[in-house]
């Protein structure tokens, strides 16, 4: 007797809840179809945006990608120099980009087309913070003229990074931003976090829209690929929670709306742009399958597990590598190791208290 | 009065100032290394004050922190600013002044817990002893000592530099000496131009270490220092 035909029938078993195989395996679950990107050992692989887009280029370097590092620490300096000021971390020490008009402002002041109407901010005990990556310098820099030396190298990493990447990997963090109304310079941390000096004449809260993300993403897009046509992007959602919210309600209300935003825009660029595809990072750890169990103590911080099962289908569709032989990372004896290693992230948000 | 210094490399200007010069009855100049049964020159040994009892301690252990981050030249040379109005040499690397301090602390920092470790044997005054200025100008590598020869391909690193360094390795000293309850003894006037370069005359062929005529500086400045 022939079935009777419906839109679903024939459709492969990802579509379905239920054919799921987390359901019985949470380390099985991934969310990823048909990939389009292929990343090759040679391809200059760089990365960007918010804190959770650090254990991606920690994965990346450490199993055989070619992840570009353009802004060096000198070598004369001992590498545990370098990592202390946060050399390494980043393909250039632009810190955390937790929005595309981050993304996009870095990419105009690193070509001249943006300078900022504030370029400095006062750290503790006189040293001088750059305002836009506030915690990339342990201790601030000596003086300004000394933060602008700094920057000019800074920019110069900047640039050769995005104009040598063949792979650009950019985790979309937050909606919520902290601007200079003046000329609308959009910074990580809101003034007087860790540096600087909050004037509410001056500064204002901005929460971004999907059409603003969407927008401003774009415009980082075209204007990356005027300068390098080739390079294929690969864009994620952070699954971290906001720290903190400065809008009235509750943070976790904030957060569902700002990942919403975020994962909407996503979307909507990947679908409007070639070789530009959508990285399920999000939905590995936020999903019913994993039950929550990549959630650390604080609910918040994603456990090395987790990055470690991100990672494995990042690897297994983007590079064909089964998943890495457990990182030490993800191992349980290795768990002090691990937490220091996920400590050593560098989360600018994570500097906002309410100071009660 | 029994004055005792102890040093590693740096002792060697005392001790050569004391042989060649004599005169500084009271004044023993230590290579700590060298102390019999110390095993392991990272190891202070025990029972100092019972074996070289002392009215006041000076120490200058290690020492030629900053050199080793700045006599010759690295293979990207760099500059920074050692304060607000420094200017960088042009063409030179830019690295911040904190990355530079880091790093120094952090070699200096078996030196600062050796020098703690000789004084938690004294109840006596413990001052530290600076190490010798940079030299201004080293003329003619071809007379440096041999151990430098494989290293010089890029030369010498400029005054300027090696001025920068030591003086933040001073500032670190004396951040550390006063935390410690230490006095902290500079280069004597008298062996420095007035730029503070090491002048030519206290030193020999190692522009690393001063000659016996710093040493004899230093010994004649440990006197004056204690009765200051």
């Amino acid at each position: 007797m022939r079935k009777p035909q419906h839109p679903y029938r024939g459709k492969p078993d990802y579509q379905f809840w239920r054919k799921e195989p987390g359901l019985k395996n949470p380390q099985a679950f991934d969310p990823v179809v048909n990939p389009g990107i292929k990343i090759s050992p040679e391809d200059a692989v760089v990365t960007a945006g918010s804190c959770f887009a650090q254990h991606v280029a920690r994965f990346l370097a450490a199993n055989g990608f070619n992840f570009l590092v353009t802004e060096q620490l000198n070598p004369i300096f001992d590498p545990a120099v370098a990592k202390t000021f946060n050399y390494g971390l980043f393909p250039a020490r632009y810190g955390n980009l937790y929005t595309a008009r981050q993304l996009s402002q870095l990419l105009e002041r690193a070509y001249g087309l943006f300078e900022p109407l504030v370029d400095s901010w006062e750290g503790p005990s006189g040293s001088v913070v750059d305002p836009f990556r506030p915690q990339i310098q342990p201790g601030g820099f000596l003086c300004r003229e000394e933060l602008a030396a700094d920057r000019q190298v800074h920019l110069a990493a900047v640039r050769r990074a995005f104009e040598e990447m063949d792979i650009f990997v950019f985790t979309l963090g937050l909606t919520e931003a902290w601007l200079d109304k003046r000329d609308g310079a959009v910074y990580p941390l809101a003034p007087g976090v860790s540096g600087g000096e909050f004037d509410p004449e001056i500064h204002a809260f901005h929460n971004f829209t999907v059409e603003e993300t969407v927008t401003d993403m774009q415009s980082a897009i075209d204007f990356i690929r005027e300068r390098n046509p080739d390079v294929r992007i690969i864009l994620t959602v952070s699954p971290v929670p906001l720290n903190a919210t400065a809008v009235d309600r509750h943070v976790f209300t904030s957060t569902t709306y700002s990942k919403a935003v975020l994962r909407i825009a996503a979307e909507q660029i990947c679908e409007g742009n070639d070789n530009c595809e959508y990285f399920p990072s999000y939905e590995i750890i936020t999903s019913p399958f994993v039950r929550g169990s990549y959630y650390a103590a604080d609910c918040r911080e994603i456990r090395p597990a987790g990055v470690s099962h991100v990672m494995g289908n990042f690897l297994h569709h983007y590079a064909d590598q089964e998943a890495p032989a457990q990182n030490a990372s993800a191992e349980p004896s290795a768990h002090t190791s691990a937490t220091e290693k996920l400590l050593d992230v560098l989360c600018d948000e994570a500097a906002i208290d309410n100071g009660q | 009065m029994n004055l005792v210094f102890f040093g590693d490399s740096h002792a060697h200007a005392l001790i050569r100032a004391i042989a060649r010069i004599g005169g500084y009855d009271g004044i023993v100049p230590i290579d700590i290394r060298r102390i019999q049964g110390a095993g392991n020159s990272k190891v202070i040994p025990k029972n100092l004050a019972h074996d070289y009892p002392a009215n006041a301690i000076f120490c200058c252990l290690g020492g030629t922190e900053y050199n080793l981050l700045g006599l010759i030249e690295s293979v990207q040379p760099f500059d920074f600013f050692g304060s607000e109005d420094d200017t960088l040499l042009p063409g030179r690397q830019a690295v911040a002044n904190g990355v530079v301090r880091h790093a120094l602390a952090s070699r200096m920092r078996s030196a600062f817990s050796r020098t703690d470790a000789v004084k938690e044997q004294y109840d006596c005054p413990v001052t530290y002893v600076a190490p010798p200025p940079p030299v201004a100008q080293i003329e003619d590598t071809d007379k440096l000592p041999r151990a430098f020869v494989p290293h010089l391909e890029k030369g010498i690193s400029p005054a300027s530099v090696r001025m920068k360094l030591y003086n933040l390795q001073i500032q670190l000293l004396d951040e550390h000496c006063k935390a410690n309850s230490m006095h902290l003894m500079r280069a004597p006037d008298q062996t420095v131009d007035e730029s503070g370069y090491l002048l030519r005359e206290f030193w020999d062929n190692d522009p690393t270490h001063g000659n016996y005529l710093y040493g004899s500086a230093v010994l004649d400045q440990m006197k004056a220092f204690q009765f200051a």
